[in-house]
């Protein structure tokens, strides 16, 4: 048995968060991944009207808690892409996004099992929460017409989120 | 019953001034520079710790990390003003400043700075194309050689949002050191 260390423990609360909000939120056909390259080997747009939505975390900036101790404040950068089908859902995915982020998500601990070649979540417990500093809301425009473009590159969106687990860590 | 209560905040930008930076501009002037330069060497730092293939030499484009400058705008009496990359300079010689921010798909599409679906050229030193050497971290030269087709999606260095969110942080910092709040 193994745990996920902070920043993945980050990824997956984010990216479990964001599943059932969508669920919940009555979007239908959306996926959340973590890793970019991926986003491209799944379909998007369609009848269905497939978006996918990339959670990844890029950048921590670890600052000294306080003189004589090892603890860390930590601020967490994490980037999340929106690949969506049109500019209409473009625009209500991220606003829906930003409406959900903003209030922050539960931050769990991870422990994971390995069974044969494959490892998957066994536990998960809950461990305060995340809570959202500051997000900037970008549109991604490649100046180049929409049907040159890869139709995951035509309605793309991103957010930039700054996140703090608002404590100490060791 | 309910009544209405207007609350409007008052404040004089002048108290506000005095009671953080106030008198130490000028320190806090070469703090906020040194900033712009620490966040200058932080985004070039980015995007050469994150580059997949070593620098070949550059033929349709300039290398990112020599086009992006400090810019400093302003160090007057009262003002310290500075930018990092110009993108008028950035649109002209390296393209590809946007597309690298932001990650792409190249297959089919026009793609900077390879110019579009076919490059001609070799991976060096092994003068492939091999597709062992696919995905490696060789530099690729342009010219004659190979005709390749790019397929893969460009991952992205999103050295753009990475200093962002350093500037954020380092701003904070900056305005608790003169006793903002």
């Amino acid at each position: 048995m193994a745990t996920y260390r902070t920043s993945r423990s980050i990824e997956a609360s984010l990216i479990q968060y964001l599943e059932a909000e969508l669920v919940s939120g009555g979007w239908s056909n959306i996926s959340v991944e973590k890793s970019f390259n991926r986003v491209y080997d799944l379909a998007v747009g369609g009848a269905s009207k497939k978006a996918v939505i990339c959670v990844r975390l890029a950048e921590t900036d670890i600052a000294r808690g306080e003189i004589g101790s090892d603890s860390m404040i930590k601020n967490v950068m994490v980037l999340i892409d929106i690949f969506a089908s049109s500019d209409g859902q473009r625009l209500d995915l991220k606003d829906f996004l930003v409406s959900k982020l903003i209030i922050g998500c539960v931050f769990y601990n991870y422990t994971t099992v390995q069974s044969g070649r494959s490892t998957s979540v066994n536990t998960k417990t809950a461990d305060g929460r995340l809570r959202i500093l500051n997000i900037d809301d970008t549109p991604v425009n490649f100046e180049v017409g929409k049907s040159e473009l890869d139709v995951h590159d035509r309605y793309r969106h991103r957010l930039n989120l700054s996140i703090s687990r608002g404590k100490l860590e060791t | 019953m309910l009544r209405q209560v207007k609350i409007t905040p008052k404040f004089m930008a002048h108290e506000v001034f005095m009671g953080t930076i106030g008198y130490n501009l000028a320190i806090f002037q070469n703090e906020a520079l040194m900033m712009g330069q620490g966040l200058h060497a932080y985004m070039i730092n980015y995007i050469n710790s994150r580059r997949h293939r070593r620098q070949g030499p550059k033929v349709n484009s300039e290398s990112l990390t020599k086009v992006i400058k400090l810019h400093i705008i302003s160090t007057g009496p009262a003002e310290v003003a500075w930018g990092i990359g110009d993108i008028d300079e950035l649109n002209k010689v390296a393209k590809h400043w946007y597309v690298l921010n932001y990650g792409r798909m190249v297959s089919g599409a026009p793609f900077i700075p390879g110019g579009g679906k076919k490059v001609s050229g070799y991976f060096s030193p092994s003068g492939a194309p091999d597709s062992s050497k696919a995905g490696g971290n060789e530099p690729f030269i342009h010219g004659t050689g190979h005709a390749m087709t790019p397929k893969k999606a460009i991952r992205s260095i999103p050295y753009i949002d990475a200093t962002r969110f350093k500037l954020n942080l380092e701003a904070m910092r900056l305005l608790q050191k003169f006793g903002g709040k």
